[in-house]
C-alpha cells in the first residue's frame, strides 16, 4: 500500500475544485448541491435527489460525468420498468456455427454514473435491484457476479409531489444511499442565470478537468484520512440523540420521530465528512465537515411518526434541533469557546 | 509534541485560567450582588448589622476562593488544544495532532506542522479572547446600588437599626447604672435599698431596649421616680445640718467636746448637772442661736434646741437634758435625710450623664447651646476682708457647658450649659454667697481656699467650653473690689461639694479603680482634716 503524499493532499484539493467549477458551468446557483454530489461520489456513496421537476437534476447527472470524463446513463423509472431492464439479461443468441447459447446483455447499471429519474414510480422488485446493485457494487445474472464499473454513482431522483401510484422507498432502501439531497427551486437571479445559458443558444461547454484515474485515487484516499477519536463521539452522540428512547433525546425527537438513524448513519456522516476534509485539502476531519454533512446524510434515515406528519414538521427541522442540542465536544472549562 | 507547541500549549493554559477566573467573576457577580442586597435587606428590617462587614467579607472570600480555584485547577494537553483551536476557528487541527504523531505517516507528520504552525502564529490573547458580560456586570452594579440606598433608608416602620454598637453602649450604661446601684445599696442612707433596687431595675430595662429611645424613656421614668423622693427643702435642710455640724465642730458646746453636733448635744445633757449658772445662761443662749439657725431647715431640731434653752434658763435641768437629746435625735435624723437627699441627688446626676451619652449616641450632635449666666454677690469679712463683687457670665456654644465664674470679694458664680440634643436651651444659674463671721483667733487654725482666681476689675475671664462639637466661648466680667486675699472661702464650705463634683466626675470618667481609689483617699484624708 502506497502512503498518501502530502502534496497529493493539493492536488485533490484543486481537482475537487476544478470539478465543482465546470459543474457549475452548466449548473447555476446549486454550489451546495454540486458539493454534496461530489463528496457522495468521493466517499462512494450514492445520492437520492427530491426535487420537483425541471430543476436540471438530468443536465447536473451529465455536467459531472462530462468533467470527469465518465459514462452516464439515465433511466427513467415507471411502473412496468423490470429488474432486467435495469442489471441486464440473458438472451438466447445463435452463433454462426448453429449454436444457441444464452449471452448475457448488460442493463444501463453498468456506467459510472447512473441516474435513476423517479426511482420511486418503479416497483419495490425493480427498487431493490437497483439497491442491490448500488450496496454490493455488482451484479450478479443467471449465476454469474459482474463487477460494476468504478467508480459507481446512482443519482436517484424523486419527486416530492405526484405521488399517486408510486412506491416509496422502504427505509431499509433508503438507507442505502449515502445522502439525501433537497434540490431547491432557483432563486429569481438564478433563474435568469440558467435562462441566459439555456435560450440563447449559447450553452457553454463543460470542460473535462479530471479523469478516472484521478477520481479513483481521490476515493481511495478519502477513507484513509484520521478523525479525532472525539470526532467520532460526537458523530455517535448525534446519532444517539435522534433515537427518540435515547437519553439525550429532545423532547421533538421524542415527539416525531419513529425510529432514529442507524449506525449505518454514523458511517455516512464520517464518509462525508472525511471527503469534505479531502475536498478542501486538510489531512484531517472536522467538526464542521461533520456538522456540513449531517443533514443530508440523516434526513433520509429519520423515520417521522404521524404527529410530524399532522404537524408538518420535516426531518431537517429535527435534524436542526439535534445539532443544537448536541453541540461538538468542549474543552468544558468556563471562558473558553 | 514539539516545545513550540508545549509553549503554545503552556501559554493557553494561563490564557484559560485568566478566561476563567472573569468568567466565573462575571458568573458569580450576580448572585454576589444578590446576596449584598439580602444582607442589606437583613440590616434593614431586622437588627442584623453587619452588613457591610459581611458584605465585604462575601466578596473578599468570593474572590480569594475563585483565585485559588482558578489558578490550581488542571487543565489537560487535550483542553487546551481544544479551546485554542475553537477560539481560532482552525477546525480541529491541535486535538487531532495530539492523536495522530505517527513519525512515518506523512499525513500524520503533515498534521504535526500545521499544528505547529497555528502554534507560531498565534497569540493565546486571540485563542482565547476574554469576553466581558456587561449585562451581567450591570446587574452587580445595580444590586450594589440598591444595597447602598437600601443601607441609607431609614429603618422600616420608624424602628431604628440597632448597631451592635449601640447595643454595646447600652449594656455598658447598664452597668454603670448597676455599680451605682450596688454603692448606693451599699450606704447606710434612708431608701438607700429602695433607690438601689429602682436603679437595678432601669439597668435591666436599658439592656433590653431595643433603642436608644426606649432607653431614653426608662431613664425617664426613674428620674421622675426619683425626683419624687426629692424634699424641695432639700438644700436649706442640707446647709441647716451642715451649718450646724460646722458650728459645732469650730466652737463646741462645751470646752473639750469634740464630736459630732449630735454627739455634743448628748454629752452636754449628761453634763448639765455640772455647770454653773453662768454656764447654763451662756450654754442657753448659745442654744437659742443654734435654734434660730436651724428654724429654717430643720424646725424639729430648733424647737428642742429652744425647748432646751428655755429649760435651762428655769432651772429645769431635766427637762433641758430630755430636749438636748431629743434634739441630738433630731440632728442625726437631718443629716440622715440630709444624706438620703444628697444620694438622690447624687443618683440623678449621674443618670442625667447617662442619658446626655446615650443622646449622644442617638443625635447627631447639632444642636446649639446658648446660655447666660450672672452672678452678684456681696459679703463683708470681718477683721481683713471686705468687699462686693459681680460675676456675669454669658455661655454660647453647640452642645456644651460652660462655667464662668466671677469671684470677687463676695462671690459669685455664673453656669451655662447647652445640651447637644435638645436643640439649643440654656439656663443660668446664680449664685451668691456672702462671707461668714470668723473669730480672727481662728483664721490660725483654718485652710482657706479661693475658688476662683478673682481677677481685677473689669477683666474679662476667658474659659474654653469643653465637650461640644462647635465653637464657642464663656465670657465672664468680674466687676468689684476685688484684692488679692479679701475674699476668701473656708475650704470646709466647699469640701462637700468638691467630693460631689470628684463623685460625679469618676462616675462620668470611668476611671480604673485603683484611680478611684486615689481620688476617695484625698477627700476622705482632705474631710479629715477639715472636721
Amino acid at each position: 500500500m502506497t502512503l498518501l503524499q502530502v502534496q497529493d493532499l493539493d492536488n485533490y484539493a484543486s481537482t475537487a475544485s476544478a470539478i465543482e467549477r465546470a459543474v457549475g458551468v452548466r449548473i447555476a446557483g446549486q454550489p451546495d448541491l454540486i458539493r454534496q454530489i461530489l463528496i457522495g461520489l468521493l466517499a462512494e456513496g450514492h445520492v437520492l435527489l427530491e426535487g420537483v421537476p425541471g430543476l436540471g437534476k438530468t443536465e447536473l447527472v451529465k455536467a459531472f460525468a462530462t468533467a470527469i470524463s465518465v459514462d452516464f446513463a439515465r433511466v427513467q423509472f415507471t411502473p412496468d420498468l423490470m429488474p432486467a431492464d435495469i442489471v441486464g439479461t440473458q438472451v438466447l443468441e445463435e452463433d454462426d456455427q448453429g449454436h444457441r447459447r444464452f449471452q448475457y446483455r448488460p442493463g444501463p447499471v453498468f456506467t459510472n454514473f447512473l441516474l435513476a429519474d423517479e426511482i420511486n414510480r418503479a416497483t419495490p422488485k425493480t427498487q431493490a435491484a437497483l439497491l442491490e446493485s448500488m450496496q454490493e457494487r455488482q451484479v450478479t445474472v443467471g449465476g454469474v457476479t459482474r463487477p460494476l464499473p468504478r467508480p459507481f454513482l446512482v443519482l436517484a431522483t424523486q419527486n416530492p409531489i405526484e405521488l399517486e401510484g408510486t412506491y416509496p422507498l422502504p427505509e431499509a432502501q433508503l438507507d442505502r444511499f449515502l445522502f439525501k439531497v433537497n434540490v431547491n427551486p432557483p432563486t429569481a437571479e438564478v433563474l435568469e442565470e440558467i435562462l441566459r445559458r439555456t435560450t440563447t443558444g449559447s450553452a457553454p461547454e463543460i470542460p473535462v478537468v479530471a479523469n478516472i484515474e484521478q477520481v479513483e485515487a481521490m476515493i481511495a484516499t478519502t477513507p484513509k484520512l484520521p478523525i479525532a477519536g472525539h470526532l467520532l463521539r460526537y458523530v455517535a452522540l448525534l446519532i444517539a440523540a435522534t433515537h427518540p428512547q435515547g437519553d439525550s433525546a429532545s423532547p421533538s425527537v421524542t415527539k416525531y420521530v419513529r425510529w432514529g438513524a442507524s449506525p449505518r448513519g454514523g458511517q455516512a456522516i464520517v464518509l462525508a465528512a472525511t471527503a469534505a476534509a479531502l475536498v478542501d485539502g486538510r489531512p484531517h476531519v472536522s467538526a464542521d465537515d461533520i456538522r456540513w454533512a449531517a443533514p443530508a446524510a440523516l434526513r433520509h434515515r429519520l423515520v417521522l411518526g404521524f404527529e410530524a406528519i399532522t404537524e408538518g414538521v420535516r426531518a431537517d427541522t429535527i435534524i436542526e434541533e439535534v445539532l443544537e442540542s448536541t453541540p461538538e465536544p468542549k474543552a468544558e472549562i468556563r471562558g473558553t469557546p | 509534541m514539539s516545545e513550540l507547541r508545549k509553549k503554545f500549549l503552556h501559554r493557553i493554559r494561563s490564557r484559560i485560567r485568566l478566561s476563567w477566573l472573569v468568567a466565573t467573576l462575571q458568573m458569580v457577580a450576580p448572585y454576589l450582588g444578590t446576596g449584598i442586597v439580602l444582607l442589606f435587606l437583613a440590616q434593614w428590617l431586622t437588627p442584623f448589622d453587619r452588613a457591610l462587614l459581611s458584605s465585604l467579607l462575601l466578596a473578599g472570600m468570593t474572590l480569594a476562593v475563585i483565585l485559588v480555584r482558578a489558578y490550581t485547577f488542571r487543565i489537560s494537553d487535550w483542553q487546551a488544544s481544544r479551546a485554542a483551536e475553537r477560539g481560532l476557528k482552525v477546525g480541529d487541527a491541535l486535538t487531532t495532532a495530539l492523536e495522530f504523531r505517527d513519525s512515518d505517516n506523512e499525513i500524520h507528520d503533515e498534521i504535526q506542522t500545521r499544528a505547529d504552525a497555528i502554534a507560531a502564529s498565534t497569540q493565546p490573547s486571540k485563542a482565547i479572547p476574554i469576553s466581558p458580560q456587561p449585562r451581567k456586570l450591570v446587574r452587580l452594579g445595580a444590586a450594589a446600588a440598591l444595597a447602598l440606598i437600601i443601607g441609607l433608608l431609614p429603618p422600616l416602620g420608624g424602628t431604628p437599626a440597632f448597631s451592635s454598637d449601640m447595643q454595646r453602649a447600652l449594656e455598658k450604661e447598664a452597668e454603670t447604672i448597676e455599680e451605682l446601684a450596688e454603692e448606693i445599696a451599699e450606704s447606710e442612707t434612708e431608701d438607700a435599698e429602695e433607690i438601689a433596687e429602682q436603679l437595678r431595675r432601669l439597668a435591666n430595662e436599658i439592656r433590653e431596649s431595643r433603642s436608644i429611645e426606649d432607653a431614653l424613656e426608662a431613664l425617664d421614668r426613674t428620674q421622675a421616680g426619683l425626683d419624687s423622693r426629692l424634699n424641695p427643702n432639700f438644700q436649706q435642710e442640707k446647709l441647716a445640718a451642715q451649718g450646724l455640724a460646722q458650728d459645732l465642730a469650730l466652737r463646741p458646746l462645751q470646752p473639750g467636746l469634740t464630736g459630732d453636733a449630735a454627739s455634743q448635744f448628748e454629752e452636754t445633757a449628761d453634763q448639765l448637772d455640772n455647770l454653773t449658772a453662768g454656764d447654763r445662761a451662756a450654754l442657753a443662749q448659745r442654744l437659742r442661736n443654734l435654734a434660730d439657725s436651724q428654724s429654717g431647715g430643720n424646725p424639729d431640731l430648733a424647737d428642742s434646741l429652744r425647748r432646751a434653752a428655755d429649760a435651762l434658763e428655769s432651772g429645769d435641768i431635766g427637762e433641758a437634758s430630755d430636749a438636748l437629746d431629743q434634739a441630738a435625735s433630731e440632728q442625726r435624723s437631718g443629716l440622715d435625710r440630709a444624706r438620703s437627699q444628697q444620694t438622690v441627688t447624687e443618683t440623678k446626676g449621674a443618670l442625667e450623664q447617662v442619658e446626655g451619652r446615650l443622646s449622644g449616641q442617638s443625635g447627631e450632635g447639632e444642636g446649639e447651646g446658648e446660655g447666660e449666666g450672672e452672678g452678684e454677690g456681696e459679703g463683708e469679712g470681718e477683721g481683713e476682708g471686705e468687699g462686693e463683687g459681680q460675676g456675669n457670665g454669658e455661655g454660647q456654644g453647640q452642645g456644651g457647658t460652660g462655667q464662668v465664674g466671677g469671684n470677687p470679694s463676695g462671690g459669685g458664680g455664673g453656669t451655662s450649659s447647652g445640651n447637644p440634643t435638645d436643640g439649643g436651651t440654656g439656663n443660668g444659674n446664680i449664685g451668691g454667697s456672702a462671707t461668714q463671721d470668723h473669730d480672727p483667733s481662728e483664721w490660725d487654725h483654718l485652710d482657706f481656699y479661693a475658688p476662683i482666681d478673682p481677677g481685677l476689675v473689669s477683666e474679662q475671664i476667658r474659659v474654653g467650653i469643653g465637650g461640644g462639637s462647635g465653637e464657642g466661648e464663656t465670657v465672664g466680667i468680674g466687676d468689684g473690689n476685688t484684692n488679692v486675699g479679701e475674699a476668701i472661702t473656708a475650704r470646709s464650705r466647699m469640701i462637700s461639694e468638691y467630693m460631689r463634683e470628684a463623685q460625679s466626675a469618676m462616675s462620668r470618667l470611668r476611671l480604673p479603680p485603683s484611680m478611684r481609689g486615689i481620688v476617695r483617699s484625698y477627700f476622705d484624708r482632705l474631710a479629715n482634716e477639715v472636721r
